[in-house]
């Protein structure tokens, strides 16, 4: 088995679901759990059941979404955000501080002027992102 | 400066890319730093990470079997230090195609890794899956008590049929790089590799060893495309594929791949594409 020493460095990142949005995922054909490459979405066919007491909440639709266990493996590939008809999705990413001069993606062997010229490529690109939250 | 400079020069998006990093001038720089370390007159510096790099990985792989506690820091400090005297990274096909392009000259070299955990060493050239390029393969030549098998030279056009080869049978195409040190690193090598037998692919996979690095690219699986051959699964080396039942189809785990390509030649339905690993927001951070 592949062994992970935790990395402070790398983001975390967090799928989050508004469900007052995605009210009935049949009608979109489960967009967001068919494009994802990562397979982070997951449909549940019973009623919600509240963590805390295991108690059934009648208030909520019969078909949702979690996005809860299997978000860390979401890559921000931004696919399900692009697709999703009802914008319910955001994707929450806390980026790790880089200090001046250093190269920002932390690659061995990038000389700093190729780290630059990608971050501006970068840049340009997550802002064209639906959903895409920097925090 | 001739066509070379212009199309990978020090501004091309990817470091290897660059052709300072093939250059008689970088070599030479770190060979002087070798010397160096021989004599063992500096310290701290250059000398201090040859010297301690090997040691504590030694220690942090028993560590992992015998204190685990220890591990972590210990595999921590083995990383900063490697990555600075050898270095590898996963290409695809083109991308290997392209270094033995740009490096010269060119020639087939035995196996390290085979030799140092089986203590066998090819010396027959279709045996043979590395390739050793630049100027520093002509040091290999010379010295026959440490690199047995000699170098045995070849011309480009032959070196890219081979690897082309190699690629179709399965192996993986890394890069090594050589010192870190005096303004980044030299290539000098192209590793054909499989698992069992590559100490870079094993020390990463079973201990996290950061000396090989992930590819510049990354397998993006299109579920809608996919038959569900499972051709692919037997191809990766990096155990990122798996067969996903619910939907008989597979699922690409992109954190665990090393963007070889190997899964995307062997698709007959397109259904895997091989995207730039900056794109992706996580990725982008995850070598
Ligand atoms: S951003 Fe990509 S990986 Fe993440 S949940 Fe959306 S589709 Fe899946
Ligand atoms: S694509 Fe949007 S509306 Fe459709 S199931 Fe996913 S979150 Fe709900
Ligand atoms: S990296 Fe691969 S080809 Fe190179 S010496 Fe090791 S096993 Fe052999
Ligand atoms: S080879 Fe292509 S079609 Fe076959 S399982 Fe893999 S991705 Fe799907
Ligand atoms: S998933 Fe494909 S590209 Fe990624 S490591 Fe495996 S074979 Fe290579």
């Amino acid at each position: 088995m592949a062994i992970q020493i935790k990395n402070l460095d790398i983001p975390t990142i967090r799928v989050k679901v508004d469900r007052e949005k995605c009210q009935l995922p049949m009608i979109c054909d489960y967009k967001c759990y068919t494009k994802c490459p990562q397979g982070v979405f997951h449909v549940h066919s019973y009623p919600n059941v509240s963590r805390a007491f295991m108690k059934p909440n009648p208030n909520s639709p019969k078909h949702y979404l979690v996005a809860g266990s299997a978000a860390p493996k979401c890559i921000g590939c931004m696919e399900c955000t692009k697709h999703c008809p009802e914008d319910a999705i955001t994707i929450e990413i806390k980026i790790p501080e880089v200090k001046e001069g250093e190269n920002p993606y932390k690659h061995p062997f990038d000389s700093i002027e190729v780290a630059m010229e990608n971050q501006k490529r970068i840049e340009e690109l997550d802002s064209t992102y639906k959903g895409l939250k920097k925090i | 400066m001739c066509d070379i400079c212009f199309t990978h020069n020090a501004s091309a998006k990817i470091w290897f890319k660059d052709a300072k990093r093939y250059s008689r001038f970088m070599y030479h720089r770190n060979r002087v730093d070798l010397a160096k370390k021989n004599t063992k007159r500096i310290k701290g510096g250059t000398a201090a990470i040859e010297a301690a790099a090997g040691p504590l990985i030694a220690q942090a792989i028993d560590a992992y079997n015998l204190k685990e506690e220890r591990f972590p820091d210990l595999m921590r400090a083995a990383n900063r230090l490697h990555v600075q005297v050898q270095g590898a990274q996963t290409l695809t096909l083109q991308d290997s195609l392209d270094l033995i392009d740009i490096s010269s000259p060119v020639c087939f070299i035995h196996c390290e890794c085979r030799k140092f955990k089986y203590g066998f060493v090819e010396r027959d050239r279709s045996k043979m899956t590395c390739l050793g390029l630049g100027i520093g393969m002509l040091r290999w030549q010379k010295t026959p008590a440490r690199y047995v098998a000699g170098a045995e030279w070849v011309d480009h056009d032959e070196a890219r049929e081979w690897v082309i080869k190699w690629n179709k049978k399965g192996l993986v195409q890394n890069l090594m790089n050589f010192g870190m040190r005096n303004g980044g690193p030299y290539i000098g090598g192209l590793c054909n590799c499989s698992r069992p037998d590559c100490a870079s692919i094993e020390n990463r996979l079973r201990y996290g060893e950061k000396q090989l690095i992930k590819g510049e690219r990354v397998a993006i699986h299109n579920e809608e495309k996919c038959t569900g051959c499972f051709k692919c699964i037997q191809r990766c080396q990096f155990g990122a594929i798996a067969a996903d039942i619910r939907k008989g189809k597979v699922q690409i785990d992109a954190q665990m791949c090393f963007g070889c390509g190997l899964c995307e030649s062997t698709c007959e339905f397109d259904a895997i594409e091989l995207r730039n690993r900056r794109d992706f927001p996580i990725l982008r951070y995850d070598w």
